[in-house]
């Protein structure tokens, strides 16, 4: 699944809306427990885990792309 | 579906504003947002569609005490709390050479907390008891430690289940649980604990989600009554009309095993009130033949009822509700065919069904986890139950005899006492306000609590029914609430087991409630008998006493205590 589907469908926003700068400013739905589900949402669907500092430093689309391409998961 | 798909369609259910049946609020000493889609959609499947509240963070204590809290203004149906212990006993030290009894305090009043609220605001408590601490300094030395912390946590969740269990309106439920289904290595998630204070995984959520549901369902409706059980491969291994009695396997290890393991959980059923049945297709005589083989746990005399022949099971579960007096939802079906399974549910979908496992070991987690047959603590009533079916057979074999239905009822030797409830009474009264369907003038719901009111009401007044006959006890069978109004009264509730109707218990029960009116209601008793699914027993008894219309109110002709039904005193027993 691509990151910006997944995202939309968390977060209940259209994926097409959703850009590499999309983060808790300029989305709404994107508050501190968006956040965590996101989180969770990515570590179910790409079968990886989020270290702590990992999961505060996934602030937009794009930062949590670079941490899943770390990873070793192209999305 | 994974976990993921579960949060998204709640996602979707939330959105979609239908309208809830039940206000669900949650409050916990964590971060506990993530139960929500679970418990959701685990009611939403069960037939009660909510709406989830989530308190604020680790307020539990603060929202109970405040009726202007936000918890308070919403009203909630039911109150869910979820504590943990590192967060109550935030302010102290972990347990270590305290004495466990001293750590218990925040709990308890947490606890009571709740139960206080739940009660002013009308809301059934389930409070979880909080799994043991992950955290045990002492390692593997905190097992050989009294007062370590294990042993000061099982001795706080005990004080607090010993508190609040079987009080009205609260039921228990426990973290532990889920915890220990998940498994303490996969349950927690130490990350998100440190970053959003969440300190389970998604998975202990999920568990502990649907466990909730579970219970949450168990309060609202009936339990299941009956569990009706093929024989072949599944109270035994093999097929007994192909490889005879002696060829089944019953052994005491291998599959024989587990089958004989299956057989000793449907006695601990039978126990806790759970009627046993035999629907198979197989020749009789073959099944009772394999019934004589020692090893079986189970013994004819524990079933009920049976039947086994070629016939389709549905057909056959119908002929056994009539029997038993049951309804089709009030069964469980443990087959080891889909075929057969599938058969029933076509046919009677309100049937509960599980798959006994090609693999016999794996039978108490197809039994056991399905939930079909989760119950709460059995009543004295449920105790007797598996019993009182063994009277009714006696029962039965008198009327066949006996040339008219007035000898049989006479010779029956019917008592009744009719009594104002005490406390100790009210479960069984809650109990069969929620179930009685049959013999009920208007299948008026209501709960514990609310009994618990119309008791104190003086303008109400309320009896049950207790009755036996030579054949035995049948316990709390009835009740009635009428309603004291300035010159007449009104019948409000009016209700009897189905196992008692016919008995004349019914007559003297209406009797009973013109006979003690106060004068100033002239003797005048209304009801409006209604027209309810399955009510039409209640239906031709109130025709005969005067009620001809359903949906109608009219004035009760005078009835007469039938003369074979005695009274029972409580000094002769």
């Amino acid at each position: 699944m691509r990151l910006e589907e997944l995202f939309g469908a968390v977060l209940d926003v259209p994926a097409a809306s959703l850009t590499e700068e999309s983060g808790p400013e300029t989305v709404t739905e994107w508050d501190s427990f968006g956040h965590i589900t996101l989180i969770t949402a990515m570590e179910e669907t790409y079968g990886v885990s989020f270290e702590t500092d990992e999961i505060q430093k996934a602030k937009s689309l794009g930062d949590a792309r670079d941490i899943l391409r770390a990873k070793g998961v192209e999305v | 579906m994974s976990l993921l798909q579960t949060r998204l369609r709640w996602q979707k259910i939330v959105r979609s504003e239908r309208t809830p049946q039940l206000k669900v609020a949650v409050l916990s000493t964590f971060t506990v947002n993530s139960v929500a889609p679970y418990l959701g959609t685990a009611l939403e499947d069960a037939g009660l569609p909510a709406d989830v509240f989530l308190g604020p963070y680790n307020q539990v204590v603060q929202e109970c005490l405040s009726d202007e809290s936000e918890t308070a203004r919403y009203a909630p149906d039911v109150l869910v709390v979820l504590p943990r212990l590192e967060d109550v006993w935030v302010r102290r030290p972990l347990p270590l050479v305290d004495d466990p009894k001293t750590y218990g305090g925040e709990l308890i009043e947490m606890a009571e907390a709740c139960a206080a609220a739940a009660a002013r605001w009308g809301a059934i408590l389930v409070f979880a008891l909080p799994p043991v601490p992950e955290s045990v300094p002492l390692g593997v030395g905190d097992a050989s430690n009294p007062s370590g912390v294990h042993a000061t946590a099982a001795t706080v969740r005990e004080e607090v289940r010993q508190r609040i269990a079987g009080r009205t309106g609260v039921l228990v439920a426990d973290i532990e649980d889920a915890v220990r289904y998940v498994g303490g290595a996969r349950a927690y998630n130490p990350p998100m604990l440190t970053v959003a204070r969440i300190p389970f995984a998604e998975e202990t959520f999920a568990t502990l989600g649907q466990r909730l549901a579970r219970l949450i369902t168990l309060n609202q409706r009936a339990a299941r009554k009956a569990v009706l059980v093929d024989a072949d491969n599944t109270l035994w291994g093999g097929v007994v009309g192909e490889e005879g009695p002696a060829g089944i396997d019953l052994s005491d290890s291998g599959p024989g095993e587990a089958h004989r393991s299956f057989q000793s959980y449907l006695l601990e059923l039978r126990r806790a009130g759970v009627l046993l049945a035999i629907t198979s297709k197989n020749n009789e005589a073959d099944v009772w033949e394999a019934f004589e083989r020692r090893e079986m746990v189970l013994k004819k005399e524990h079933f009920s009822a049976w039947k086994i022949n070629w016939k389709p099971k549905s057909e056959n579960i119908r002929e056994l509700a009539g029997e038993l007096g049951l309804a089709p939802d009030s069964f469980v079906l443990i087959d080891d065919s889909p075929v057969e399974l599938a058969e029933v549910q076509a046919a009677l979908p309100a049937v509960g069904l599980i798959l006994f496992p090609s693999d016999p070991a794996g039978w108490l987690a197809a039994v056991q986890g399905s939930g079909l047959l989760d119950r709460l603590p059995p009543t004295a009533e449920d105790l007797r139950r598996a019993e009182s079916y063994g009277q009714e057979r006696a029962r039965q074999e008198v009327a066949r005899r006996a040339s008219s239905p007035e000898e049989f009822l006479a010779s029956l030797g019917v008592k009744v006492r009719i009594f104002a409830p005490g406390p100790s009474d009210l479960p069984r009264l809650a109990q069969m306000v929620a179930k009685t369907n049959q013999f009920n003038l208007n299948c008026r719901r209501r709960d514990a609590a609310e009994l618990a009111a119309l008791l104190a009401n003086p303008g109400y007044c309320v009896r049950v029914v207790q009755a036996e006959d030579r054949f035995g006890e049948y316990g709390v069978v009835g009740a009635y609430i009428v309603e004291i109004c300035s010159d007449h009264a009104v019948l409000d509730t009016f209700l009897l087991s189905c196992r008692a109707m016919g008995r004349g218990i019914e007559e003297a029960m209406l009797a009973d409630a013109i006979a003690s009116l106060p004068s100033h209601c002239n003797s005048q008793l209304f009801a409006t008998v209604e027209e309810q699914p399955r009510n039409q027993p209640a239906r031709d008894f109130f025709r005969k006493a005067g009620c001809a219309v359903p949906g109608e109110r009219c004035a009760l002709s005078r009835v007469e205590r039938p003369r074979h039904v005695q009274e029972l005193s409580l000094a002769s027993r």
